[in-house]
């Protein structure tokens, strides 16, 4: 009996164990698939992604095989793509502060003989036009408040767009302009605190950056070494998100009350001035946004900004991160 | 065991006595020390709750009832050998022609199934919500997941079969009194056909559908909306599967197998979940399928806002309102959209302002079950803020 | 605490036994005290003091009061004595009025003046343990008992844990041998062991089931004849089960420790007339009431209509001490009324047709019970009228119910096992052959209760079994 035990029981074991096994192996291949989707890499999904955007033809195509409907539709819609490239160069003149020397040029640039031209043309004359509206707004203090379709319409041109910043920025997502996946923010963050937010942002693998800051670094630094800082975290970003585009908005100042109350934040424009000198050096666009501010759009801390004051800003900053392009005025 | 009378008295056996007199308290003693003995179990993987431990005696608790209450429910969820009582109950149960425990039937070929709600008198407040999402999008269709006991009622006990077709007409009623501008996707003809053919399309042990089941509702689906319907395999990911229904019913009377669906070509997506940094490539999350609730393995749960970036570039958008049913209906919809953004009303922060303005021109898809679209409020307080 | 509760099954009771048993003789009557004290004060930390306060007063009274008795030689004497026993008893009911009653009357006055209804937690027990001490003040006014000198053993008569919460009440008169001595056989201990299992398992196996369908049935609202028969032999079971259930696992507990108490129930359901009914149901009340109440009013001496005024009393009493509500002293009367009818009118007919008689009684016990079930008036009515065919006469036709609906299958389903069950367990037969099974087959007898106390063990961990659904719909 025990010798027959001896045989019986590891064989019972062995077909439990080969059971076990083949219940396994079962479940390999769906498991396979699973650990290879956590496996790749978000980088690799990111390019090939960008790459699938960028080929227009194939998709258009592809859609064309599975579909039939809209074929005039899609055909007109290439050539917009080659218009982007002109456009581009024709932005990094625009972001500099308008002059009235401006018209000037833009009829010099009209008697370039391209298709794009016309476009172009339109382009400065929209930021002009644009502008002038704005800042007629702030004068009069009537600055009008986005439509709900007008937000969405803006919204849709800010996807790929993130903003990074302090408590100026925080006031994005609590008077509820930008949805809060979008932006990377923490109360009070000063410069040198603020690299893990940027890492966040870089990991969500934004095609622009936006960022606004307040006036907690001007007690905290000088001007060259707020600029530095800008620099490493732009340097951050660009290691991470290769072609990112960054966009820096100017250090506003404190409302008359504070600044004459408090000499240290009355300092500010000692930073914006560098920071204004500097962004060109490092590639970066700075988005001027002096002419925005007059004090009736204050908080009561005259630190701060009120929502009609971001309803402007979001206008604004949307035109320039998309190069003035369908401008929302 | 007789015992023998000699001359009217009875010869005494002490092994009767021993056995008659002081087995029972000898074998209650020996269970009362080895129930006290044993460590206390932090958490019950059935009832997916975690179990009460001793109360603290601080603070005046013994004179305010508190160490008492909380004694008593140390006493009852400590019980030795608790799961394995709870299991021979639901035996006893069964033996005895029981075929509901928990407010679960037992149904036949190892089914257990909760009863459906049927719609009421009042609107739920999710049909409130849909009225008024109609005025922020064009493009909606409903997509209300039928229970169980709706489509395979004929494995209900007999006495809970009655109402089958009350209830599916009564909601039927309830979609059509909704505006034409709301596509009404019904699944429950292609559910009943698969599972008249031989395919298992809901769990036996839990209240979801099966990701079959999630297949034939895509077809419909796709057919609704004029898309083809892609081709997927079912692949089994892990078995011995005990579901919400088994934790509430007590036990489970045969497991379940969960399957994921797998394309041709594994999809490049960035997942990007509200609250969490950065983006995953992935909808499964691994480890669920070991852990106390296998069907996490689809997403790894519920979350607010979730929003997934194929790259089917230019093929649409879709704007989702779910719940958990959804969760095993995604992953045949990553092939067909170019974005899909999913939102779970009962934890999303957000309110129907925000919504409209970034989703504004999406195609919508409300995808519930019909049970929780006749009782959950919070699509309401997300849409009419 | 609760006799079917986890704590006490499992902590509380071996660890009394093993104490008890193992600890000196003139040890354990503290042990019982103690424990009891323990046991009371488990459910109710603050009330305990009430019930100190009250032992220590009754105690007072005896004294006081034997004392006086022992002193008595005048009239003046007497009516000295007379005095303290109206003191005492009036200290007494106060106190039970106080915490039962003054919700009751405060709601009541309120309809007239304006007085705003108090709410006051009842105290468990309060009712028993009040009763029991008027039984010992009143016998040693009458001289039928010695006031109880040791006050350990006077505070463990109204103490004692076993019938505290739920009865059988029992006089001081039956108890004052025993508090002295009270040995525990190996038969005694048998016995209370399985008459205590016997009780848990009417309890839990048959009560709580038929509480449920009751429950099931009465939420619905509307009722058929069917539904409404069912529900109201579901409470008439269910309030069987559970009361001579705790009477059982009293006794049994006594037992175990070498205590007798008296039976409470004796197969109610058997009986064949109203008043053969009311000497088989909670009989340890009725003796109580007989002897304190309708007694000293003169029983059914001096008339027709003072024996008539004397049982209509003491059954609007009896109703009113089950609890503070119309409905209860409705269904007091109601009894008083049928009894008064039975004496003087149709009572010998029905002696005469037993079978006739049984059919009569459990018809007049159900509606009874449903008037006793229900503390709304409004749905007791509609209750009634559906048994007499107000909602048709359907007997299969579903209703809808809290929890889906009530159909008959489902309830054949759910308990018809446990209500066949029931009806068994109601006969005498039953009893009967359960002693012989024991007479002939003891093993047999030992295996089917242990059989029950671990399906009761079962029945427990299920009622706490409490799955946390929430996240997933």
């Amino acid at each position: 009996m025990k010798r027959t035990g001896y045989i019986i029981g590891p064989l019972i074991a062995c077909m439990l164990t080969a059971g076990c096994a083949k219940e396994e192996d079962r479940y390999k291949e769906a498991r396979e698939y699973m650990s290879s989707m956590e496996a790749i890499a978000v980088e690799e999904v990111v390019a090939y992604q960008r790459e699938q955007t960028a080929k227009p033809s194939q998709t258009v195509t592809q859609e064309q095989t599975a579909q039939e409907p809209d074929t005039p539709e899609q055909i007109t819609q290439e050539p917009i793509r080659p218009d982007t490239q002109p456009a581009t160069q024709e932005a990094q003149t625009d972001d500099n502060p308008v002059t009235d020397e401006d018209p000037d040029i833009e009829t010099t640039t009209e008697e370039i003989p391209t298709e794009p031209a016309p476009s172009a043309k339109t382009k400065e004359q929209v930021k002009e036009e644009a502008m002038a509206a704005w800042s007629a707004q702030v004068a009069e203090g009537n600055i009008s408040l986005l439509s709900s379709e007008e937000h969405a319409n803006l919204l849709s041109k800010l996807s790929g767009t993130v903003f990074v910043g302090d408590s100026v920025t925080q006031a994005l997502v609590t008077e509820g302009m930008v949805p809060e996946s979008m932006v990377f923010f923490k109360r009070g963050v000063l410069l040198k605190e603020i690299t893990p937010y940027v890492e966040a942002a870089a990991s969500v693998f934004p095609e622009k950056v936006v960022f606004f800051k307040g006036l907690g670094d001007v007690d905290h630094e000088d001007p060259v070494s707020y600029c530095e800082k800008y620099a490493a975290l732009v340097n951050l970003l660009r290691e991470r998100v290769p072609g990112v585009k960054i966009y820096i908005c100017a250090l506003l100042p404190p409302s008359n009350a504070v600044a004459a109350a408090r000499e240290d934040l009355a300092r500010s424009w000692m930073f914006d001035d560098q920071l204004r000198a500097w962004c060109p050096t490092a590639d970066v666009t700075y988005i001027d946004l002096h002419w925005m501010v007059s004090q009736p759009l204050y908080l009561a801390d005259g630190i701060h900004f009120n929502k009609i004051f971001y309803n402007l800003w979001l206008k604004y900053v949307t035109a320039v991160v998309t190069d003035w392009e369908d401008v929302l005025v | 065991m007789t015992d023998v009378k000699k001359g009217g008295r009875r010869k005494k056996d002490p092994a009767r006595k021993l056995i008659c007199v002081y087995l029972i308290p000898a074998v209650w003693i020996a269970f009362a020390l080895i129930n006290a003995l044993l460590p206390a179990r932090a958490y019950s993987d059935r009832e997916r709750r975690s179990l009460a431990q001793f109360p603290s005696a601080e603070n005046g608790a013994v004179l305010d009832g508190r160490f008492e209450e909380g004694f008593e429910e140390y006493a009852k969820d400590q019980v030795a050998g608790r799961d394995a009582l709870m299991s021979a109950y639901c035996a006893v149960k069964s033996a005895t022609f029981n075929r509901e425990n928990g407010g679960v039937y037992r149904c036949a070929d190892g089914y257990l199934m909760d009863m459906p709600k049927v719609p009421g008198e009042k609107l739920p407040s999710a049909y409130s919500a849909l009225l008024r999402a109609c005025d922020i999008w064009q493009d909606i269709t409903l997509l209300a997941v039928p229970a169980a006991a709706d489509v395979c009622s004929d494995l209900l006990p007999g006495y809970a079969r009655e109402g089958t077709q009350d209830r599916l007409e009564a909601f039927s009623e309830l979609t059509d009194k909704l505006p034409s501008s709301v596509n009404v996707c019904d699944v429950r003809d292609a559910l009943l056909k698969a599972y008249e053919g031989g395919t298992q399309v809901y769990y036996r042990t839990d209240h979801h559908w099966t990701s079959a089941g999630a297949y034939e509702a895509y077809k419909e689906l796709m057919k609704l909306w004029g898309m083809e319907a892609k081709e997927y395999k079912l692949l089994p990911v892990c078995g011995g599967f005990g579901g919400t229904l088994a934790a509430k019913y007590g036990t489970a009377l045969k497991t379940d197998t969960i399957d994921i669906p797998v394309p041709d070509r594994m999809p490049m997506i960035l997942v990007r979940i509200s609250g969490q940094t950065g983006y995953t490539t992935t909808i499964y999350d691994m480890d669920a399928v070991d852990g106390p609730d296998p069907y996490t393995v689809f997403m790894g749960g519920n979350y607010g806002e979730v929003t997934i970036k194929t790259s089917h570039k230019g093929a649409g958008k879709l704007l989702v309102f779910k719940d958990s049913y959804f969760n095993a209906l995604l992953p045949y919809l990553l092939d067909d959209f170019e974005e899909i953004t999913f939102i779970d009303p009962r934890f999303y922060d957000g309110d129907a302002t925000l919504l409209a303005s970034q989703y504004r021109d999406r195609k919508v898809l409300v995808c519930y079950s019909r049970n929780t679209f006749l009782e959950d409020n919070s699509f309401t307080l997300v849409i009419e803020q | 605490m609760v006799f079917s509760s986890l704590t006490f099954l499992l902590y509380f009771l071996p660890t009394l036994w093993l104490v008890y048993y193992l600890c000196p003789a003139s040890f354990k009557n503290g042990v019982l005290l103690v424990a009891s004290l323990f046991f009371y004060a488990w459910g109710e930390p603050v009330y305990l003091l009430l019930m100190l306060f009250s032992i220590m007063m009754n105690y007072a009274f005896g004294a006081l009061i034997g004392r006086a008795k022992e002193a008595a030689v005048t009239d003046a004497d007497n009516k000295l004595i007379r005095l303290h026993l109206g003191l005492a008893v009036a200290a007494n009911l106060s106190l039970l009025g106080l915490f039962k009653y003054a919700g009751f009357f405060t709601g009541v006055l309120g309809h007239i003046v304006p007085v705003e209804e108090i709410e006051v937690a009842l105290p468990i027990g309060i009712s028993f343990y009040t009763f029991q001490a008027l039984s010992y003040v009143v016998d040693v006014a009458g001289g039928g008992v010695k006031p109880q000198r040791n006050l350990l053993s006077f505070a463990l008569y109204i103490t004692m844990f076993p019938q505290l919460i739920a009865g059988p009440i029992v006089v001081y008169k039956e108890m004052q041998d025993q508090l002295g001595d009270h040995p525990v056989t190996s038969a005694k201990l048998r016995r209370g062991m399985w008459r205590f299992i016997i009780g848990l398992g009417k309890k839990v196996l048959l009560a709580n089931p038929m509480g449920q369908l009751f429950t099931m049935i009465s939420e619905c609202g509307e009722w058929s004849f069917g539904f409404t028969w069912i529900g109201a032999a579901a409470f008439t079971l269910q309030i069987y089960y559970d009361f001579s259930g705790y009477s059982d696992m009293a006794m049994g507990l006594g037992e175990m420790f070498g205590f007798k108490f008296p039976v409470n129930f004796n197969a109610p359901y058997t009986a064949k007339s109203v008043t053969d009914f009311w000497r088989r149901w909670h009989i340890t009340l009725s003796s109580w009431f007989r002897d304190y109440v309708y007694i000293p009013l003169g029983g059914n001496r001096g008339g027709v209509k003072k024996h008539i005024r004397n049982l209509l009393i003491v059954w609007l009493l009896t109703g009113f001490w089950h609890g503070a509500g119309w409905n209860f002293m409705l269904w007091g009367v109601y009894y008083g009324v049928l009894l008064v009818l039975e004496k003087y009118v149709w009572g010998s007919r029905i002696e005469a047709h037993p079978v006739i008689g049984h059919i009569y009684t459990m018809f007049i016990v159900i509606v009874g019970w449903v008037i006793f079930a229900f503390t709304d008036m409004g749905s007791m009515g509609r209750f009634l009228a559906g048994m007499f065919g107000a909602g048709g006469f359907s007997m299969t036709a579903g209703i809808a119910g809290a929890a889906g609906s009530v159909t008959m299958g489902r309830i054949l389903s759910g308990y018809g096992v446990t209500f066949a069950l029931c009806l068994i367990g109601v006969l005498k037969g039953t009893g009967r052959f359960l002693k012989n099974l024991y007479k002939k087959h003891a093993y047999i007898t030992v295996a089917w209760l242990l059989a029950v106390l671990v399906l009761c063990l079962m029945a427990l961990v299920h009622d706490s079994y409490n799955p946390f659904l929430y996240f997933r719909f």
